[in-house]
């Protein structure tokens, strides 16, 4: 099988896709942070849904010796033998050429067929804590790609979040409670993002509680006062008191977030959730 | 309808539940005595497994946390409440599998524990060797359980102020009334008395994880 050749990594390139189901073991959930470009890089190269993508934080750049159909969304950047290529568009990329993708923080490359990395417990996903799933991408590594030069058939068109920046979504409690505030995003990982609140709006953390299982978009106080939202690999218990969790349809913004942005929460009751915010339609399948 | 605490005569006053997100809920034992409430953490994950099926239910050490696949599909408070309805604080249910581990009381941190628990080394190790251990819950790295047991003298003793960066794999802890046997090398603030060779997680195995809420444990002299 052919692979794309990694020839420059700077920052980390992990394979995802929907994600686990072991919690109960105390394996995380893991899988995409950014569920929805995710699918819709899959999307545009014809899946497979189930298919694993590459999320690619920082620089990826990949030698490309066979003729390649592939696309990149997330917060990306795209270049084909140094020439800015678009993101959330199927491209097909020359053999011979240099394919790079630039994750600001998260870029999905996905390619047809999905990446045929071996499912560990049902998922091609990389789980960091344990570690569970595939090794990280390294360079020099072959990253192999099932059907590479696949011409991917119309499906319709998919709708896509506009990328409005209203505030996140949060429902308050169980065990603090939280009022709007606009917090700054000290600290990123897939285990959790870091945000300091304001001094008036931090909460006193004392007794140390009864550990209590935690889903992604839980977030916690510490006791040092910054609050942690839970990423896609954090661990499935926890035992620091709980303000609120991420409404399920902001959560692939959390996986945006980057250091030193500001980041708007605000209270909502678990009832009547909405759903994503304004769309944008995406062409599916369309040469670009 | 009786509220969380309230008691009428005869019954089992009612869990309480609350929203945990959009996908979640938290449910919890309306009062606590003093220890972990471990028997009716089980029961209550029992009966919500086989009434919401397509969710996920991760017992804690004093609640359980049921989410559904989306938001449209979670359970109704009063649905749950209903479920666990007549559920004894006390409730007692047979152990799932019963685990025997061989340590070697070799930890650097047995002396100061067995002080905590105003114990010399070599009675803390005879009182860990003569308890029973209940798997309560399953997480905070894959395949580590915590267990608790029915002998308090483990309540005395607590975590570390200052947290290692890096805990060995097979580390045999303690900490708030609870053991562990760290199942990969995390960080970790546990207190550790000594090793074991036991392994905890099998990525390749069907059931990944050896230990699964519910099910016993008994230490051996290695």
């Amino acid at each position: 099988m052919v692979g794309l050749e990694v020839l420059e990594l700077l920052g980390s390139a992990l394979y995802q896709d929907h994600g686990r189901g072991h919690v109960t073991s105390g394996v995380p959930v893991s899988g995409a942070f950014d569920r929805q470009a995710h699918v819709a890089a899959l999307a545009l190269v014809g899946g497979p849904v189930e298919g694993a993508t590459l999320e690619v934080t920082g620089t990826l750049r990949m030698a490309v010796p066979v003729p390649l159909t592939c696309a990149v969304t997330g917060n990306a950047q795209v270049r084909v033998d140094g020439v800015e290529m678009p993101s959330w568009t199927v491209l097909g990329v020359r053999a011979g050429s240099q394919l790079t993708v630039r994750g600001a923080p998260r870029a999905y490359l996905a390619a047809p067929g999905g990446f045929p990395v071996a499912p560990v417990l049902g998922s091609r996903s990389t789980c960091l804590l344990g570690p569970v799933g595939p090794a990280p991408v390294r360079t020099g590594d072959t990253i192999r790609v099932a059907q590479p030069s696949w011409c991917p058939q119309r499906h319709g068109d998919l709708a896509l979040p506009s990328g409005d920046a209203g505030p996140l979504r949060v429902v308050p409690g169980p065990h603090l409670g939280m009022a709007a505030l606009t917090a700054r995003v000290v600290d990123c990982s897939r285990i959790g993002v870091r945000l300091r609140v304001p001094r008036r709006r931090r909460v006193e953390v004392t007794a140390s509680m009864a550990s209590l299982g935690v889903v992604p978009g839980t977030i916690q106080a510490l006791p040092a006062g910054d609050w942690v939202v839970l990423g896609p690999d954090a661990g499935t218990m926890g035992g620091y008191p709980v303000v609120g969790v991420v409404a399920s349809a902001d959560l692939d913004r959390v996986g945006q977030l980057q250091p030193g942005q500001a980041v708007r929460l605000a209270p909502i009751g678990a009832d009547g959730v909405p759903g994503p915010r304004a769309a944008r339609l995406l062409r599916l399948g369309a040469l670009g | 309808m009786a509220g969380p605490g309230s008691r009428g005569p005869g019954m089992t006053p009612a869990p309480v539940v609350q929203d945990f997100g959009d996908r979640s809920l938290l449910v919890e034992p309306a009062a606590c005595a003093a220890g972990f409430p471990t028997g009716w953490v089980l029961a209550a994950r029992d009966a919500l497994v086989a009434a919401f099926p397509d969710c996920w239910v991760v017992p804690g050490l004093a609640s359980v946390v049921l989410t559904a696949p989306d938001p449209a599909a979670r359970p109704t408070a009063a649905a749950v409440r209903g479920v666990l309805q007549g559920l004894e604080h006390a409730a007692s249910r047979a152990p799932g599998r019963i685990h025997e581990f061989a340590v070697r009381y070799d930890g650097p941190d047995l002396a100061h524990a067995a002080r905590l628990a105003g114990l010399l080394p070599d009675e803390l190790v005879r009182r860990h060797l003569a308890a029973t251990w209940t798997v309560a819950a399953v997480g905070f790295s894959p395949g580590f359980g915590y267990l608790t047991s029915d002998d308090p003298v483990f309540g005395q003793v607590p975590r570390r102020a200052d947290p290692r960066r890096r805990v060995p794999a097979g580390s045999v802890a303690l900490a708030g009334g609870m053991c562990a046997v760290y199942p990969s090398a995390t960080p970790g603030g546990w207190q550790l008395i000594g090793t074991s060779d036991v392994s905890l997680f099998d990525p390749d195995a069907v059931s990944p994880a050896l230990l699964a809420a519910g099910d016993a444990v008994r230490f051996v002299m290695a």
